[in-house]
């Protein structure tokens, strides 16, 4: 992965039509945001469809990046997730009772928090999560990483929607509170 | 700035927090998806919210494996932004002017304008690490890196129009060295002076390396399916040739044009293969190879130099013009 300062001096290539900056984007940071939206979506044919609707999106808006508000990545992997998480909902709105180990599976098989690069605003997050209350943070880990709406959430959890309607909100204040921002 | 605008913390603000953060952590179903897309659209200050939390929650997706993606997407992507216009510059800080609003503040924390951009200076200030100071020089020495290439840019694309209003319109402006010497090198080249047409070539490729000055002009005639290639910055190496190659969305595998000489037009009209938009996306690169050209069909190194085409006259004049 390039540093976030040759993203951003590569997005503000492709915002003038430089299709060579485009490209070195895309060879850059194609991996990242197609394992995000796989995590997601779990069918590689539905996350190449997310991958070529978040490329053009990336063309078309590059310039609408604004990198006092957001990191490259950080930008690119909302657009990424917005449209796994919209697919998503349209295809598997009520499937999970359809395959609740598969998802499961999916869930446990791999740690997110394996040691890997850290950035300061990584750690400090981090730091904020474990500082959840486990349930708390498994929802909002789960939604994260798999993508999960309230529904399945309370399909795992065996919970009330609304009580995971709870646990989101009081995790997500909790974080808002713990990063100070 | 009134101190009212600093107080977002009320009821209905921390509603419209929570919102966006569900939002963004993907919590939602697809009806109050949509509605908070509809949201973002008509409010700027809730879009600012949800940026906030792209940002804070977006960090995890550094723990997300990546997974390469099937070869064959970029070569969809490439075709789909075909004809697509980006939406234009982005505002980098002190770099250029800011879209309005919010007002931009050249440093962040001396002026804060508005209340977004209060908000981002806190956040700006909250994320500050101990290497803020050296992000900030990196930034900007991106920043002048990228106003050096695109000077380049400039340099290369008025060096090659120049060149081709002094071949297509004063060939004796140009200095010897540069003047066109019709000489055949392969049984498709013709003399030059067949190829101009009144008009300037429409079409023309800077082959460089690494931005560096032009090493390779290639120009396209597109009515005539028509390409000329000439060596204009490129080391003669002795007993080597330089050779031509093609690479498009339709062809990823590099196509030989064939071998550039020294002091030579080398001029191709069997491009009927190709159709338009396939040439006018096309990447065009330069390999060194044993006299005669690449044995194997395919080049026998990385390209030395590579370029590809950008149009230098509209696609058409107005009907008007005398």
């Amino acid at each position: 992965m390039s540093a976030p300062v040759e993203l951003v001096w590569l997005l503000a290539a492709v915002a003038k039509g430089d299709e060579e900056a485009f490209e070195r984007l895309y060879a850059a940071t194609s991996a990242k945001l197609y394992g995000v939206a796989l995590r997601i979506l779990r069918r590689p044919d539905l996350a190449d469809e997310v991958l070529q609707e978040t490329y053009l999106k990336i063309w078309r808006s590059a310039g609408d990046f604004n990198p006092r508000l957001a990191t490259p990545i950080t930008w690119m992997v909302a657009i990424a997730r917005n449209g796994a998480l919209d697919l998503a909902r349209k295809k598997r709105e009520t499937s999970i009772e359809d395959e609740p180990q598969a998802i499961e599976t999916a869930a446990e098989e791999r740690d997110p928090l394996a040691a890997r690069e850290m950035t300061d605003d990584l750690k400090r997050l981090l730091g904020c999560m474990g500082s959840l209350e486990e349930d708390h943070r498994r929802v909002l880990l789960l939604a994260y990483y798999n993508g999960w709406s309230r529904q399945q959430l309370a399909t795992k959890f065996e919970k009330p929607v609304n009580t995971i309607k709870t646990w989101l909100h009081r995790g997500l204040i909790q974080i808002r509170e713990c990063l100070g921002a | 700035m009134t101190p009212d605008q600093n107080e977002r913390t009320t009821l209905d603000q921390n509603d419209k927090d929570v919102l966006a953060a569900e939002y963004v952590l993907g919590t939602l179903d697809s009806e109050d998806r949509a509605n908070v897309e509809m949201l973002l659209a008509l409010d700027p200050d809730f879009a600012a919210t949800v940026a906030k939390w792209e940002r804070r929650l977006g960090e995890l997706s550094a723990l997300v494996e990546s997974v390469d993606p099937p070869n064959d997407t970029w070569e969809w992507i490439k075709v789909r932004i075909a004809g697509v216009q980006p939406s234009g510059q982005m505002w980098l800080p002190g770099v250029n002017d800011p879209p309005p609003p919010p007002p931009a503040p050249v440093v962040a924390e001396a002026s804060p304008a508005s209340a977004e951009a209060a908000a981002a200076s806190a956040t700006v200030a909250a994320s500050a690490t101990d290497d803020a100071p050296a992000d900030v020089a990196a930034l900007k020495r991106s920043v002048s890196r990228w106003r050096g290439l695109a000077a380049v840019g400039a340099l290369a694309a008025a060096t090659a129009a120049a060149f081709f209003v002094a071949r297509d319109v004063r060939p004796d402006l140009l200095p010897a060295n540069m003047r066109p010497v019709p000489k055949v090198v392969e049984k498709e080249v013709v003399r030059t002076v067949e190829v101009p047409s009144p008009k300037m070539a429409e079409y023309v490729a800077v082959l460089q390396k690494d931005g560096g000055p032009p090493a390779f002009l290639v120009t396209l005639d597109m009515e005539k399916h028509a390409l000329s290639a000439r060596m204009v910055g490129a080391p003669a190496e002795a007993g080597k040739n330089y050779q031509l190659w093609l690479t498009s969305s339709a062809s990823p595998e590099p196509q030989s044009l064939g071998i550039v000489g020294e002091g030579e037009f080398t001029v191709r009209r069997n491009l009927a293969a190709y159709d338009g938009p396939t040439l006018s996306h096309a990447t065009f690169m330069i390999s060194l190879e044993p006299a005669g050209g690449s044995a194997t069909g395919k080049p026998s190194g990385p390209p030395m130099f590579t370029g590809r085409l950008m149009q230098l006259t509209p696609p058409a004049f107005p009907s008007q013009t005398p």
